[in-house]
């Protein structure tokens, strides 16, 4: 370039600040000197591209600043909607396993319910009791004597249970028969689902102490706890008073009820 | 005037509030588009800056007009830019996205301007992006100063002061700067 030249001249050129006949001189010598026309070329380009990188670094310093500014505003709101958005997805990704544990609950709980309700429930328990020994009069010789005890018992193996209780209740304390025929009377009011009755009846029969029919008393009364509504709270009491008695007759079964009455099972 | 082209307008002087405008009206939208596409928020808000560098860049083209919607122009080059960085070709794939916003724009301008008009703003564009590259690599000091001169639009005696050099120390790094960059550039 021509020591003559500086870039401030060709500046003042292209700004248009140079006087009319230094004006008129530059552009004389552009007209015959082809590296001064590259060099006025390149520096006006040089200026374009300076002019319009510095303008993209402010333009972008602005947006930065902007960015800023909003993050708790519009960014945020953007970003609440990505998050809620994301967290959809990572809720739908958690709600697979969990609706199948959920499903997989339910029908343990539903399985449990039916495992329970067939083997553990009251009525089943229940039904397991093994059906009570009548003994008739007869005493092996085909005799029977025709009292209001066999009357009874006749009546109740009829299912005629309104005339059995009407016999087993006719007999009197001075009756040979009289405990065992109220042992039947419970029996009987058991067989026609009066719980309650049949309740008191057994424990009428208990507290006669009797050496036959007491333990037995004790022990279809826990049958008809089972089936009665009313007496469930009670059921327990009943249980522990046999287990609590180690030469009771029927201790082995009042353990085995006992098991079934907690087992977990019945929780469903 | 409608509101974009006013919009636009603003932008074009780099108007903060400006900006702020297009924020609100276009970021959650274009936002939407790469949160919804496995990009995080803070991948919304970095390629919508570069949304924004584009748009800056082609408002500075007096030719230049949007043929839809300021809006969804912008979610285009959103979606341009998105795909690029996914498929991790970040700086070719800038070129690319801008290359096919060219290629809307000049359907417009092609009906306007005559083949070697459009060969010539071809040419002229890849020499400044040359010119811009090598001035993003100069120094600081060079930066400044060429700033000061080129865009700022100071005389020597004013950037003596910035600077804090003698106006002639200005004038000898000035040549410094201008020669330095034109030997990089090589042939013009």
């Amino acid at each position: 370039m021509d020591d003559g030249y500086t870039y401030d001249r060709i500046e003042d050129y292209l700004e248009d600040r140079l006087s009319k006949e230094a004006k008129a001189k530059f552009e004389a010598q552009l007209a015959v000197d082809d590296a001064l026309r590259k060099e006025l070329t390149f520096y006006r380009h040089l200026q374009l591209a300076t002019q319009r990188l510095e303008q993209e670094e402010d333009f972008r310093k602005t947006i930065q600043g902007v960015d800023q500014t909003l993050d708790e505003n519009a960014f945020f709101k953007a970003s609440a909607v990505s998050i809620d958005k994301n967290k959809g997805k990572s809720d739908r990704k958690l709600w697979i396993p969990l609706s199948v544990a959920a499903g997989l609950l339910v029908l343990l709980w539903l399985g449990g319910r039916y495992w329970g309700q067939s083997y553990y429930s009251n009525a089943v328990l229940a039904e397991n009791f093994e059906p009570f020994e009548i003994v008739s009069t007869d005493r092996g010789d085909g005799i029977k004597t025709e009292n209001q005890l066999q009357k009874g018992i006749d009546a109740f193996e009829a299912k005629s249970y309104a005339d059995a209780i009407e016999w087993f209740s006719s007999t009197s304390e001075a009756d040979a028969f009289y405990v065992q025929s109220q042992y039947y009377l419970a029996h009987t009011y058991l067989a026609q689902q009066k719980y309650d009755a049949a309740i008191e009846q057994f424990q009428k029969v208990a507290d006669t102490k009797s050496t036959l029919y007491k333990d037995r008393a004790e022990w279809y009364q826990l049958q008809a706890m089972l089936l009665s509504e009313s007496a469930q709270e009670t059921l327990n009491e009943q249980l522990d008073k046999i287990l609590s008695n180690p030469n009771h007759g029927y201790l082995e079964k009042a353990q085995a009820l006992k098991q079934q009455v907690n087992s977990i099972w019945r929780q469903f | 005037m409608n509101s974009d082209e006013q919009l636009l307008t603003r932008l074009r002087t780099g108007e903060k509030q400006a900006v702020e405008e297009l924020y609100q009206l276009t970021f959650r939208y274009c936002a939407s588009h790469i949160t919804n596409n496995s990009g995080t928020a803070a991948d919304a808000r970095e390629i919508f800056q570069e949304v924004l560098i584009v748009l800056f860049k082609k408002l500075q083209d007096p030719a230049f007009r949007i043929e839809r919607s300021l809006k969804s122009y912008l979610y285009v080059i959103t979606k341009n830019l998105w795909s690029n960085h996914l498929r991790q070709e970040k700086k070719t794939g800038l070129q690319l996205s801008l290359d096919q916003e060219d290629q809307v724009e000049k359907q417009g301008l092609d009906t306007q301007q005559d083949a070697k008009a459009l060969e010539e703003k071809q040419e002229k564009e890849q020499l400044l992006t040359r010119l811009e590259q090598l001035l993003k690599q100069h120094s600081a000091d060079c930066r400044k100063l060429l700033r000061l001169f080129f865009y700022e639009r100071k005389k020597s005696p004013e950037v003596a002061v910035i600077m804090g050099y003698k106006e002639s120390y200005v004038r000898k790094k000035k040549k410094n700067c201008i020669d330095h960059l034109r030997k990089q550039f090589g042939q013009f």
